[in-house]
Formats: structure tokens, sequence, C-alpha cells
């Protein structure tokens, strides 16, 4: 597999997917034996994709890589708790059973700089992502997971539906956009467009993204044929191909471990 | 009057705009017409929850009270509240529209 070093590594991540994804489509197995390395931006859509489609693995040879991805697929949110890793949380198909989850993936915040220092911001971001999974995706899938690398000194937190996409949700309500421009599609989210007749909706994806960029982060967003990244220097939109398409929603927030303190309301105020 | 806490019927962190409106949906079935809502132990609250709390407030059939509002959710509401009526545009991610496409 070779990839575009000059690309950013939560999009070179998420690519690492895809290739796993044609691996099986071509040759009906996914081989991890040679995996030293997981990040959520691969990890996430690939267990899903797994899972989905009951898909034959042969296992990592690194047992630690192997021991990780079990942890990840099996640990019971109950025990997060001091942890450096949010397990591969599945969202409930009901919203209102979704409040304990909410309440369990706020236990995060308790562990590294970024987060403990901003807890409003990391709240305000993972309510606002889950809410426009509900409001939005019509999904059968939806789920959540998040990894903190204090050595490499960032998290990785990345938010996965199957559902309708951005293009797909903007489509229903009359927006048009073609395959070699749905990228387009997630800038409009991004700035602020919503299929909901209301000014005061369509604030949820674009202010957590504000937030999150002044610390900083990293944003890949990745939905039907288009993706955009995000950081405070660079901003890249992305045409895919087929075979890197996306049948749902990806969004991958790489943010470094900081002391600075942010205060989320600034971005509020339009 | 009813007095109401609402950690305790919801979250301490208020999220999802659904949550919000099952809430007031609730609210619309209690016997009192007057309500009082307790927001003791509340520490967080989302843009959309907060949206979709003035929208039901505002045409809930109850008269509704709020006590103990901690400082971030007076400041939420009152943001929101503002936004509701104020002619500004957004601000834009910049830049976006006017960037090359990769192809990948």
């Amino acid at each position: 597999m070779s990839l575009n070093s000059t690309w950013p590594e939560i999009v070179t991540n998420y690519l690492e997917f895809c290739y796993y994804r044609r691996e099986f489509k071509i040759n009906k197995i996914v081989d991890l034996s040679k995996i030293t390395f997981f990040h959520p931006t691969t990890l996430l859509p690939l267990l899903t994709y797994i899972s989905e489609n009951n898909v034959p693995i042969i296992k990592p040879e690194k047992k630690d890589v192997w021991r990780y991805v079990e942890t990840i697929l099996k640990k019971k949110m109950s025990d997060v708790s001091g942890k450096s890793y949010l397990p591969l949380v599945t969202l409930p198909k009901k919203e209102e059973e979704c409040v304990e989850v909410l309440e369990r993936l706020y236990q995060l915040n308790s562990i590294n700089k970024i987060i403990c220092n901003n807890e409003d911001a990391f709240k305000y971001l993972i309510s606002e992502m889950v809410d426009n999974i509900y409001q939005h995706s019509d999904f059968n899938l939806a789920c959540v997971m998040a990894q903190n690398y204090p050595y490499r000194g960032y998290n990785d937190l990345v938010f996965l539906d199957n559902g309708i996409t951005i293009p797909g949700s903007f489509m229903n309500y009359g927006f048009l956009y073609k395959k070699k421009n749905q990228y387009q599609a997630i800038i409009d989210a991004l700035n602020g467009l919503s299929t909901k007749d209301d000014t005061q909706r369509g604030y949820g994806l674009s202010s957590s993204t504000k937030i999150f960029l002044q610390l900083g982060g990293e944003i890949f967003i990745v939905s039907g044929y288009g993706a955009v990244y995000l950081s405070k220097t660079n901003k890249m939109n992305f045409n895919l191909q087929k075979h890197n398409m996306l049948d749902g929603t990806l969004i991958s927030i790489r943010v470094k471990d900081t002391d600075e303190k942010i205060d989320i309301y600034q971005f509020l105020e339009e | 009057m009813n007095n109401i806490i609402v950690a305790e019927v919801m979250s301490p962190n208020l999220a999802l705009r659904n949550i919000a409106d099952s809430f007031f949906d609730s609210l619309e079935k209690k016997q009192s017409d007057h309500l009082q809502l307790d927001f003791t132990g509340i520490k967080s609250i989302s843009r959309s929850f907060a949206h979709q709390y003035i929208l039901r407030k505002k045409n809930c059939s109850k008269t509704i009270s709020e006590v103990n509002v901690p400082d971030n959710v007076i400041k939420m509401i009152d943001l929101v509240t503002r936004s509701s009526s104020s002619n500004k545009p957004r601000s834009l991610i910049s830049d976006l529209n006017r960037l090359k496409v990769t192809m990948l």
C-alpha cells in the first residue's frame, strides 16, 4: 500500500481502512498480520466493516496489537474511568437510551491535559456530534472511539455512522451534489447549512470545528464521495474515488495535549 | 407549584434535542400549571439542547420558572436567545470554497 506521505496522518489512517476494505473485496479475507499499530481512524471503520460483512481476518502477528483490538471491542464502558482510551461504543438506536452512553463518554475527560483543561469543549463536541448523528443520519449503526497517546502527545476521537451521508441528507431536501463535488456538501455543513428550517440550526458541526481548530486540532470528515481536512495551517478538499468512498460519515478529530484553556462561548457567539 | 430537579429527570449534562423534547413532553403531562425547574447539579448544556429548550418553553402550556441555574447554562441560553434575534451573518470557516480539490 503506497500512501502520499505529504498527507496528514489522519487522512492516511482512513486510507489504510480503505486498503483493507478493498483487499477483502478482492481476496475475501483481510490480512492484518503485518500491522504494528492501529489508529482509531483506521480501526473504527475497519472493525465495523468486519462486523457488518462477516469478514474473515488473519490476526496481527504482534500479540499486543491484537490484544489492543480485543480490548477496544470487548471492554465495557463501565471500565473506562481512569483509562487512556474509550472502547468502541455503539450508540443506541433509541435516542432516550443515549443519555447514559453520553455520561460514560464524558468520563474520558478525566484523563489528560487537553480534555481536563477543556471539559466544556470536550462535552460540547461529544454532545453536538452525537446530536447530529441522531438528527440527520438515519443510521443503523453509529459508534464512537477515542484514544489518548500520552507519549505521542495527542488524542484521537472518531465518530462513525452508516447513515445517509451529509450530501445524502442535503439531497433529501432538494440540495443537489454530484459525486464529483460531494465535498461541497461537507463544506456547506461546516458553514452552517442545515436541512432544518430554522436559522438557529446548523451550528453544531461548525462551532465544534472552530473550537477544536483553535485548540490546534485537526479534523477530517469523510461522507459519501467527499472529504475535507482542516487544521489551523492546512485545509484540503477531496473527491473520493469509488474504492475510497464511505457509505456513511466519519468524523476524525486529533488534538494535541495542551495546557491552553479555551472559552467555547466566543465560538458560539454568531 | 411543582418543583422538578432537572439533573435527576435527565442528566447533569444537558444534551441532544430530542431529550429536550421528551422532557417538555413529560412536563405537559404534569397536573400543575406552574412548574419550577431546579437546575441544581447541572454541569453543562449543549447549544442544541439550549435552543430546543427555548423553543419548547416558548410554546409550553405551563408556566415555567427556573431556579439555581448555573452561570454556564445562563450564558448558553442568553447566547442562543440573542443569536435568534440577531441579523448578524454567520462567520464562515474561511477559504474552503477556493481550495484546489484533490482526487483520492
